[in-house]
């Protein structure tokens, strides 16, 4: 008897997805993947592409459901059909494609569909609407048609059209893929303040090594299980897995650990440019 | 076969109420053998601009020239030019449609009347070209992985066997590893002769592989020179919506500490040569 409600943020525990290819064949999309997440951590997930990062991400909102094992959001186990649409509502999903995500022909009607459909009443949704604009910094685009947004700005649409759910967790498939540098550094920006200023809880896949650097704990999948877990740092020091592994360490992970092996005494974990600068001037 | 765009303007919806205009009187040249990069924010124009170059767009005024002759002008074969200059659109695998992967690649030859024996040549040269490994030639492109599907895609348009190569985006999406070895790919390609237009987010990438950079912003051509003079700009890129690479602003800040290193650095290993032969001269690493 599989318990319905289980105490914590998120849990994945040995849960296993086959995808089938055809009637005689099927593909382990995840393999026994166990995970605890708790509530107000900033996830990062690595991994190569077809390694099983998606389907890990549409388990966590019910999106898809385990063969084997189970996964409780926020205690809520996703197999109960009667808490999928509350758990949908406290783990929302922002996908990669702004365009394909925004319905309405202006800003705030986007917003407001999430909380139109959970039935809640007008005076409520405005209110809603507004302070999930305010937290995405798009406010002053709330009567501006979306197509004429950029791609950031479409995102952080996006991402509001959620917060106006008043979610617990927000889960970002690949949401900087198609933006620009800027528009890439706007989302990151954003949903890292969401975490610390509300302290809701992010999960961003992505196949930019440098945003694993806004996580607390970075997970790295490989052919549907869990292949490293850690503080980016504690990730990106075992630069040999991480190459066998098809990814690769930041560049300025790259330069540090050069330096680091030519025999210069300095921290060969440092990522960042602040930090090695700062630990560059320190030799002088 | 040079390319030159003069004064080229494209407004969509001409006339309408809807007008906007894309793209506003650029010109450029790009010589033979040259490797571009091409940047600017969503919306510059980027995807406007490189439609042009092999007629898929027709400009609403100015010209484009290649080998000389306006590819708009009376008795020009535009069949002809898309021959010369291949255009690989961005998330190509969404127009993968044959059943087999050798089917795909063969679409182009095929549809320039090559022989049997010429299509099979081509198909296999564009393997080679892109390291797609031949075994996968009788599946399904739907079977493959994004890395793999991306380089069938360009090798359809490499069995064109165009003189110009023209990527728009070829990267996104892809995880790191299929990103490099489609970038090595495209390197090789380019140091057999191509000439190669790369349209990219990804700054590192146009630092490391380009030469000439040319920077798009609402639809004008505001920067067309050498990548270490653009990358080195750290506020216009950052008015445009573009970030310099990491090293670079390393050495900038560096600089600002009163280190004597070059700022116009783009890659690790560029970094790594210019902090060694400081701390060298600082005596840190005396002994090394």
């Amino acid at each position: 008897m599989t318990p319905v409600e289980k105490p914590c943020g998120l849990e994945a525990k040995g849960v296993v997805f086959k995808y089938q290819v055809d009637e005689s064949e099927a593909v382990m999309a995840l393999a026994g993947v166990d995970l605890e997440i708790s509530q107000g951590e900033f996830v990062v997930i690595l991994g190569p592409n077809g390694s099983g990062k998606s389907t890990l991400a549409k388990h966590l909102n019910a999106l898809l459901l385990p063969d084997e094992g189970d996964v409780w959001v926020f205690g809520m186990n996703t197999k109960a059909p009667e808490l999928t649409w509350e758990i949908r509502r406290s783990a929302g999903m922002v996908f990669q494609n702004p365009d394909n995500q925004l319905v309405a022909t202006v800003v705030e009607e986007d917003v407001a569909f999430g909380p139109e459909n959970l039935g809640i009443e007008p005076d409520k949704i405005r209110e809603l609407v507004s302070e999930a604009l305010r937290a995405v910094g798009m406010e002053a685009y709330k009567r501006h048609s979306p197509h004429h947004l950029s791609g950031g700005q479409k995102q952080r649409v996006a991402i509001a059209g959620i917060l106006a759910m008043k979610p617990r967790c927000i889960i970002l498939d690949e949401p900087t893929a198609m933006l620009d540098p800027s528009g890439r550094e706007e989302v990151m920006k954003t949903i890292k303040q969401l975490n610390q200023e509300m302290g809701i809880t992010v999960i961003h896949i992505t196949h930019f090594m440098d945003e694993a650097l806004y996580a607390d704990r970075v997970i790295v999948m490989d052919q549907g299980k869990i292949a490293m877990m850690g503080t980016p740092k504690q990730v990106f020091s075992q630069w040999e897995d991480i190459s066998e592994l098809g990814l690769e360490v930041p560049p300025i992970g790259q330069l540090s650990r050069r330096l680091w092996a030519a025999g210069i005494d300095i921290d060969p974990g440092i990522l960042t440019v602040d930090e090695l600068v700062d630990e560059l001037c320190r030799l002088k | 076969m040079p390319i030159e765009v003069s004064n080229l303007t494209h407004t969509y919806m001409k006339g309408t109420t809807s007008e906007v205009t894309a793209i506003s009187g650029v010109s450029f040249r790009i010589e033979d053998g040259e490797f571009v990069g091409l940047i600017g924010a969503t919306g510059s124009g980027k995807s406007t601009l490189i439609q042009h170059l092999n007629g898929l767009l027709r400009p609403t005024s100015g010209t484009v020239l290649v080998d000389g002759v306006d590819i708009w002008s009376k008795g020009v074969s535009l069949k002809q030019i898309r021959r010369k200059i291949g255009l690989v659109f961005q998330y190509p695998e969404q127009q993968v449609f044959e059943e087999t992967v050798y089917d795909d690649i063969a679409f182009g030859p095929r549809n320039l009347g090559f022989s049997q024996a010429e299509v099979e040549a081509r198909v296999e040269k564009a393997c080679e070209l892109v390291g797609l490994d031949k075994e996968l030639l009788p599946r399904s492109p739907f079977e493959l992985s994004g890395g793999q599907v991306r380089r069938v895609a360009i090798a359809g348009i490499l069995a064109i066997q165009p003189k110009v190569l023209i990527l728009d985006e070829p990267t996104a999406g892809l995880d790191p590893k299929g990103r490099m070895e489609i970038l090595d790919n495209i390197k090789q390609l380019h140091e057999t002769g191509m000439t190669v237009i790369l349209v990219s987010h990804n700054m590192d990438d146009v630092a490391r592989l380009c030469e000439r950079v040319m920077v798009l912003e609402k639809g004008t051509l505001v920067f067309d020179g050498p990548a270490r003079e653009v990358f080195t700009q750290r506020e216009f890129l950052y008015s445009k919506q573009l970030r310099p690479p990491e090293v670079t602003l390393l050495m900038e800040k560096l600089r600002q500490r009163g280190w004597a290193v070059r700022q116009d650095v783009l890659t690790v290993e560029e970094a790594y040569a210019e902090i060694m032969k400081e701390l060298r001269k600082k005596g840190v690493a005396g002994a090394i």
